[in-house]
């Protein structure tokens, strides 16, 4: 009787810790995934901004063109 | 019984703890080539594209990826890459920007002389939220705000005005589903800057080749040195201009390109 406890002790142990492991698995990937969107953010906004300026600077140009043709 | 029992509770002790220190060990890895490849430049096509799932990480450059890059790979272009003589942007940008052509002739964005004074109006600034739908129907849709036009465009591929309807997943946390909604609208904005700075690109080529031809026609005609000068300094700034237009496009098409499918 005492034997059969002891096998239940260590399967619900081996059990917890196989949930414990598989939950630190899907924060740690979800953290990997959040930190790729925002890295992406981020860049993808700095190349915007630049996009901007220099769309910015042709327009201008094309005024100064109207003016001249 | 007593030794056998504990001789096995030893072996599925042991067990458990190899394949623990097994995923740890894995985790550990994954994290580091992630930070790797993140550290490698943002210009990279990541195709980081978030799904329910798992965010596919297909860390191969894209095909087209670094294009424009200075040697230093600043993202800076490189000032010999200049628009051909004809002022037609290089083949390598019409086959990236293939994807956008008609995408923004459908926005709306075809400039002539005439309404390219109007250009600001023309292009509606103001937003409207609409429920983005992922072409694979695997993904949950997104709330993105889409500019006045580009709404008719996402509704043509079957997403709808308003908020997405609200589903109960756990499987994620809020803040997961806040960054991945911020993600898909930094994702839309600069999908909307390509479209139109690469109209106002076609544009500035056909206007170039336009005031080229009659700067000939001006030399020909013995038009007065200091005035051909002045013309000729306009095209010139221009052409400079769209020159790093071009590769800026280049690269910004590069990251947004098929994300939002």
């Amino acid at each position: 009787m005492k034997e059969n406890k002891l096998v239940l002790v260590v399967f619900a142990a081996l059990c917890f810790a196989g949930s414990a492991c598989t939950e630190q698995k899907k924060s740690s990937q979800e953290e990997i995934e959040i930190k790729t969107m925002d890295s992406t953010s981020q860049s993808m906004k700095a190349t915007a901004d630049k996009l901007e300026d220099q769309t910015k600077k042709v327009e201008a140009s094309l005024e100064k063109l109207d003016n001249e043709f | 019984m007593k030794k056998q029992i504990t001789l096995y509770s030893g072996v599925l002790l042991l067990a458990a703890s190899v394949i623990l220190s097994a995923s740890t060990l894995q985790e550990k890895g994954n994290k580091n080539a992630k930070e790797r490849k993140e550290n490698n430049g943002n210009t990279q096509n990541k195709n980081g594209k978030p799904s329910n799932d798992k965010v596919q990480r297909n860390d191969q450059p894209g095909k087209n990826a670094g294009q424009g890059k200075d040697k230093n790979g600043q993202g800076k272009p490189d000032k010999n890459d200049k628009v051909d003589k004809q002022g037609k942007p290089s083949k390598d940008f019409r086959m990236q920007g293939k994807h956008f052509s008609n995408e923004y002739t459908m926005l709306g964005y075809n400039w002539t002389r005439d309404n390219f004074k109007e250009r600001n109006s023309l292009r509606k600034q103001d937003k409207v939220t609409i429920c983005h739908k992922f072409g694979n129907g695997s993904e949950s849709p997104v709330n993105i705000k889409v500019s006045g036009n580009a709404a008719k465009a996402h509704l043509n591929h079957g997403d709808v005005m308003g908020d997405c309807p609200v589903v109960n997943d756990n499987r994620y946390s809020d803040k997961y589903w806040r960054n991945r909604t911020d993600y898909y609208n930094n994702l839309q904005q600069n999908q909307e800057q390509v479209l139109y700075s690469s109209s106002i690109l076609d544009y500035a080529v056909e206007r170039l080749a336009g005031s080229r031809s009659q700067l000939a026609i001006m030399q020909s005609k013995n038009m007065p040195v200091a005035d051909i000068q002045r013309k000729q300094l306009v095209v010139n700034e221009l052409e400079e201009n769209v020159s790093v237009l071009e590769q800026l496009i280049g690269l910004a098409a590069n990251v947004v390109v098929n994300k939002l499918m």
